[in-house]
Order: C-alpha cells, then sequence, then structure tokens
C-alpha cells in the first residue's frame, strides 16, 4: 500500500503541467497557428521556421528596414504593416483574431507564408 | 549652518522630485483597460488599410463616456460621418472628383474584384477625419432623426463580412461586388428618379413599370419564406447553432499543440484529452490554415437534447456548465478524479479564456425568447441567410415569371444579400429596400446608405445630446496643464484620444525625415508615475501584435498598446480630444 501510494506521488510530481506553446489566430472557422520566431521577434506560421531561407515571410522580416512607407501612405492612420504588405509584397492581409476576440493583421505571402503585419516595417 | 542647508537642500530636490508627476502620486498608476474600469472589455481594433484611425479613436472614446460602455462599430461612425460629408458636398459640387470613386465603370469592378487595379482606392471615401467633429456629427444625427443611429459592432454587417470566414479582404470585395448589383440594377431600370418630362416618358414609365413588378416579386418571395421559417423552425430551442458559438474554444485547444504529437508523454493526462477532443477532424491546409469541423457531432447532439429538454431559465452561466459536464462526462478515458481536473481545466484555461462566455450569453436570450414568446427572431434571421445560400432559393426564384427574367441581377443581388449575416437579417426588409428601391437612386448615396444603415434597430446606441466633444491643442498649453487633464479625465474612469505623429512609435522625432509625422488618433487609457516622471498609456488601432522600437516606448505585449515617457509623448502629440 505505502508503495503505491509512494508511486502515485512520483506519478503526480512527474506529470506535465498544461503547456501551451503556440499563438493559436482564427477567421471564422479556419484557424492558423503560430509561433515566435527568436531571430526576429515576430509570429511566424510553423512551416517557415522550419525553412527560413527560402521563406518569403521570413525573407521580408530580414528586409524591414529597408521599408519605407509614404505621407500618402499612412494618412489617416493607415496600418503601415497592412500597406506594406499590399503595396510592397503583393500580398494579402488577413484580420485575424485570437481567443479574446481582439484583432490583429497578418501578411500572406504568394508562397503561403504568413507574418504578423506589423513586423514588415 | 552648513548642515542645515544640505539638510535643506535635500528635503527640497526630494520634495520636486516627488511633485514632478503633478497630481499623481510617485508609484501611482491608472488603467482603465482592465479591473472593471470602462475600457476592461475593450477589443484591440486593427484598422488594416483603411485611414480610419479618428474613428477607432471616436469608437474608443465612445465606449468609455456611454452607459454600458457598448462596443461600437468604428466602421459605422467613419460611414456616418462621411454620409453626412457628402451630402453637404453633393448640394454644392455634383461634379466633384470624390463622387468618381464611386462610379467605376463594370468592367473597371470587374477586373478590381479579380485581382487588378488598386485595391485600396475605394477606402478614401473613409480616408481622415477628426475624431470631436465625427462624434459631434452622430450626435447631432440621432437629434435630427430623432432616433438612435450608431451601431453596435456585434450587430454590424460589414464588421460581419470581416469575420466571415473568407480570407480575402472582404471589406473592398463587398463594396465591388456592391457596385456590380447596382450597376446591373440601372442599366435594366434606369434611372428611377428621372423626370418623365425630361426624357422619352414612355421609356421611363416601362422602366418603372418593371422595376414595380420586380420589386414586388422579390419582396413576396422573402416574405412568404420568412413565414415558413417562423412556423416550422423557429418555435422551438434551435440548438443548432451551439458548435459556432464554442468555436473559442477549439482555438484555444489548438494552442495546446504539443498534446497533438503522436509521441508526446502527457498525451493521456486530463488537459490532453481535454484539447484532443476539442479540435474535430482537423484537416490541414496548404497555407497552414486548420480547417476544423467545429465539435464532434456526438457530443454535439448530446448537449443539444440537454439543452431543448430544460426549456427555459437559460443563462451563459448554466450553459457553459451544460458544455462543460456533457464534454467531461463522454471522455471515457478520464477517472472520477481526472475528469474534476478536466472540469476545472476547462472553466479555467478553456471557457474562461476566451469569448465564449459572451456568446453564450447571445444564445441564453435567444432561447428564452422562444421560452416566452414561443418564437426565435433570432432563428428566423438565420436560416433565412442561410436560404439565400441554398439551391431552393435558386428555384425559387427561377420559378417565378416576374424575377425569372432577371436572373444575373438575382444571382448578384444574392451576393449582396449574402453579406448580410445574422443579425442583419433582422432588417431583410431594409435590405430588400435598398436592393429594389435605393439602387435606383444616385449611386454613391445608395452606397453609403447600404453601409450607414445596415443594422437593426435594437443593435443602436444613443449618444446622449448633451455629449460635448472637447479638444485641447497641446501647443497652446503648458505640460503641466495637460497632464492634470489627463490625469482628471483617467481618475473619473474615462479616455482620451490623442492626435500624434506616428512615426514616434518607430523613431524619435529628431530622426524624422522632412515632413515625415503620419497624422494619426489614439487613446489615452492610462498614466503613470515612475521614480517621479509620467507616462502615458496610448492604444492603437494597428492589432494586438504592434510593436514600438522607439527606446522612449515600452509595448505592452498582446494589448496593440504603449507606455509613452513624457518626452516621447510630448514630442509627437500635438492635440488630445476628450469628452465633457
Amino acid at each position: 500500500m505505502k508503495i503505491i501510494l509512494v508511486l502515485l506521488t512520483i506519478h503526480t510530481a512527474f506529470a506535465a503541467d498544461p503547456v501551451q506553446d503556440r499563438d493559436v489566430w482564427r477567421i471564422g472557422t479556419k484557424y492558423y497557428s503560430f509561433q515566435k520566431d527568436k531571430t526576429t521577434n515576430a509570429l511566424l506560421t510553423a512551416d517557415c521556421l522550419g525553412k527560413k531561407k527560402s521563406c518569403e515571410a521570413y525573407k521580408a522580416l530580414l528586409n524591414k528596414n529597408k521599408i519605407q512607407v509614404s505621407e500618402k501612405d499612412r494618412a489617416g492612420g493607415k496600418n503601415p504593416g497592412a500597406v506594406v504588405c499590399k503595396k510592397n509584397y503583393g500580398g494579402e492581409v488577413l484580420i485575424l483574431r485570437n481567443s479574446a476576440d481582439n484583432e490583429s493583421a497578418f501578411c500572406k505571402f504568394k508562397d503561403n507564408s504568413i507574418a504578423s503585419a506589423s513586423d514588415l516595417f | 549652518m552648513k548642515y542645515g542647508l544640505f539638510i535643506l537642500g535635500l528635503l527640497f530636490s526630494i520634495n520636486s522630485f516627488a511633485q514632478s508627476c503633478g497630481s499623481l502620486a510617485d508609484g501611482e498608476t491608472i488603467r482603465i483597460d482592465e479591473d472593471n474600469k470602462s475600457l476592461q472589455n475593450f477589443k484591440v481594433q486593427d484598422q488594416d488599410g483603411l485611414g480610419s484611425c479618428y474613428a477607432n479613436a471616436a469608437s474608443l472614446l465612445l465606449q468609455g463616456n456611454l452607459q454600458g460602455n457598448p462596443e461600437i462599430s468604428y466602421l459605422h461612425l467613419a460611414t456616418l460621418y462621411k454620409t453626412e460629408e457628402l451630402a453637404s458636398k453633393r448640394s454644392s459640387a455634383k461634379s466633384s472628383k470624390d463622387f468618381d470613386i464611386y462610379a467605376k465603370a463594370a468592367t473597371n469592378n470587374e477586373k478590381a474584384i479579380n485581382g487588378g487595379g488598386d485595391a485600396m482606392k475605394w477606402d478614401l471615401a473613409i480616408d481622415g477625419g477628426n475624431t470631436c467633429s465625427l462624434v459631434t456629427a452622430v450626435r447631432d444625427l440621432e437629434f435630427k432623426n430623432k432616433k438612435p443611429v450608431v451601431c453596435l459592432k456585434s450587430g454590424m454587417n460589414l464588421e460581419k463580412i470581416l469575420t466571415s470566414g473568407d480570407a480575402e479582404h472582404k471589406q473592398f470585395k463587398t463594396f465591388l461586388e456592391t457596385s456590380l448589383y447596382m450597376n446591373k440594377f440601372q442599366e435594366i431600370f434606369g434611372d428611377i428618379d428621372e423626370k418623365p418630362d425630361l426624357f422619352n416618358k414612355k421609356r421611363v414609365q416601362a422602366d418603372q413599370e418593371k422595376y414595380k413588378n420586380f420589386k414586388d416579386g422579390f419582396t413576396a418571395l422573402i416574405t412568404n419564406k420568412k413565414k415558413k421559417i417562423a412556423d416550422h423552425d423557429c418555435n422551438r430551442i434551435n440548438a443548432d447553432s451551439l458548435d459556432s458559438v464554442v468555436a473559442p474554444m477549439t482555438q484555444m485547444a489548438l494552442t495546446y499543440s504539443a498534446c497533438f504529437k503522436e509521441d508526446f508523454p502527457s498525451k493521456d493526462e486530463y488537459w490532453c484529452q481535454v484539447v484532443i477532443n476539442l479540435v474535430h477532424n482537423p484537416k490541414v491546409q496548404a497555407d497552414g490554415a486548420v480547417l476544423v469541423e467545429g465539435m464532434n457531432p456526438l457530443w454535439i447532439k448530446k448537449l443539444q437534447m440537454k439543452v431543448v429538454q430544460k426549456k427555459s431559465h437559460f443563462s451563459s452561466q448554466n450553459l457553459a456548465d451544460s458544455i462543460t459536464d456533457t464534454f467531461v462526462d463522454g471522455l471515457k478515458s478520464l477517472d472520477f478524479k481526472g475528469k474534476a481536473m478536466a472540469k476545472q481545466f476547462m472553466k479555467d484555461r478553456i471557457i474562461g479564456k476566451t469569448s465564449v462566455g459572451k456568446n453564450l450569453e447571445a444564445l441564453s436570450n435567444e432561447y428564452n425568447e422562444v421560452a416566452t414568446k414561443g418564437f426565435s427572431q433570432a432563428c428566423v434571421e438565420r436560416n433565412t441567410y442561410n436560404y439565400f445560400q441554398s439551391k431552393e432559393y435558386e428555384n425559387d426564384w427561377q420559378g417565378e415569371t416576374s424575377l425569372c427574367s432577371y436572373a444575373d441581377l438575382m444571382k448578384q443581388a444574392t451576393n449582396v444579400i449574402m453579406k448580410y449575416k445574422e443579425s442583419g437579417l433582422n432588417d431583410i426588409d431594409t435590405a430588400i429596400g435598398f436592393l429594389t428601391a435605393k439602387a435606383g437612386e444616385n449611386y454613391d448615396e445608395a452606397m453609403m446608405a447600404l453601409y450607414a444603415s445596415d443594422c437593426s434597430e435594437n443593435n443602436k446606441v444613443s449618444i446622449p445630446s448633451n455629449t460635448s466633444c472637447m479638444t485641447m491643442d497641446i501647443s497652446r498649453n503648458d505640460r503641466s496643464k495637460v497632464n492634470e487633464k489627463i490625469i482628471e479625465v483617467i481618475k473619473a474612469n474615462k479616455p482620451l484620444t490623442a492626435s500624434l505623429c506616428s512615426a514616434i512609435i518607430k523613431k524619435p522625432k529628431s530622426e524624422f525625415k522632412e515632413g515625415e509625422c503620419g497624422n494619426h488618433a489614439l487613446g489615452i487609457t492610462g498614466i503613470q508615475c515612475v521614480a517621479g516622471k509620467t507616462r502615458y498609456l496610448i492604444q492603437n488601432s494597428w492589432g494586438a501584435n504592434t510593436r514600438a522600437t522607439n527606446q522612449g516606448i515600452e509595448t505592452i505585449d498582446g494589448k496593440g498598446a504603449y507606455w509613452f515617457d513624457e518626452a516621447t509623448f510630448f514630442d509627437s502629440v500635438y492635440g488630445m480630444d476628450y469628452i465633457n
């Protein structure tokens, strides 16, 4: 009996706690799963993290310091990331929501990789 | 003596140091975006490529000031404001270039829908404005109309279009598809308002006859269908929509991605069992998106039966409990202790961390409506919307002699109606009115009417007639006065908005290029005093992931907000608005 109690205690002590390791955003019934890239600190789709050199989203993130947004394109407080996504990269802006219903713009590139739009400039 | 002077000097400097935040005590922080304050339920906005910052800021200002702190549609605010602007412009300058953006040729519209053309041109309609002017305009509009005019975000069709699940940039597409419909309408019926004595009288009368037959036929078709739905489908507790309500639970489950790996050692733990079972038939698409088929249909069926049996006195709490109990009791691999932990995990980490509670509130209201009135209006709206997407609808209008000759028009009209989701169909009569009457009027006026009037009366919010929006010009006031005004308003649990140069978010003013500013309007939702220095909490509308790179700004992760230090604030802010 004592042995069973000890084993149970050990099992409980070493059982893993719930771990959230993804940032999930949705639009309608479509869910997009992201991880934070350590180099750029941006949210990137997982497949991009696995093949950074060929991933358009990652290349765009590295290019951000070279991007300028004109005064006209800032008019009315436009989200510069959304503007850059469309104008500079011909990408598609996805306005996704997290589970608390907060919005954020993401840029989907032609190779289907996706990055948070705010990190593009 | 020297010792005394030294002590005096020390006391003086300590006193100055402590007083440099004005009437805010050192170490004090006041925020109104949390802890039962006015903006604790404010959802971070992302205005995308729209130049609507003045409307985003106004929605924050109004939410913080109005009773009940309602979540107002910034898109609706912007379109109302511009409708009023356009109305006055129209009377004085019909040939103004402002109207060209609405008067695009059908071919240009089609080209733009298919990917060509300048996809951002249409938003010039709501590009740029002033926060206080907008608040005053909507207040006056309500006074003129003698009823509320501003839509809640939840009741606004345009908002729902944006979250409909279509990955495309919906705003623009919706606008252009609607314009295609209207072009077709005008092509068939001409301008219904043409004065008969100015043109060919017989032709105009023939067009008006055709238009009347179309309008009567279309209205009758929809009215009959609505009645059938009300009598057969919506006179009972209808639990069909439960799986859409609980979608955020699936979203939260997906964040525990380790549970989906075959070799994960904790796969059998209570929390992984909850997570795995909340995601039914996941399919990963080419772009990495995961398509999920809602919840497990067996579980949904059990839950639906439980809900239907209850019959009355629904609340978000008892619906949440039903969801949790039914779901966890179905997890056969868990023992009694495991199920208890699973229920707590669902309560704390799944339902408690998402917007499910709010969704359940709306659903419980619908069920209670059936219990008390024998009928659910929300159910009719939802089912009528689904009808427009069905083959049955196409067969019905093709079978109507007054409608079948307008095949192309009916298809495009359906596209327009399909943009009116759920609560928008509560006002289906207005939608039909627009499609069959407004479209015959001036093109730009009709377009603005579509966007500026598309929510039902019970989704509108009143702006009291004594609402007074004040603007403070920063250049004409010293810093201490500005600071004290912010402290005063924030302490009263209300926000302010700031007009500033958005370039400051990325770099200090000393690094601005010639003419570089980027006029922008943001919210002020907090203030703090740290070591005698004031910091201001600034809420942006560039999404929850926005980050600042200016050293004088600290980003608050996941909130789309920042703490501006005093120097950075006064380097960039040139105006402040607040409601008196």
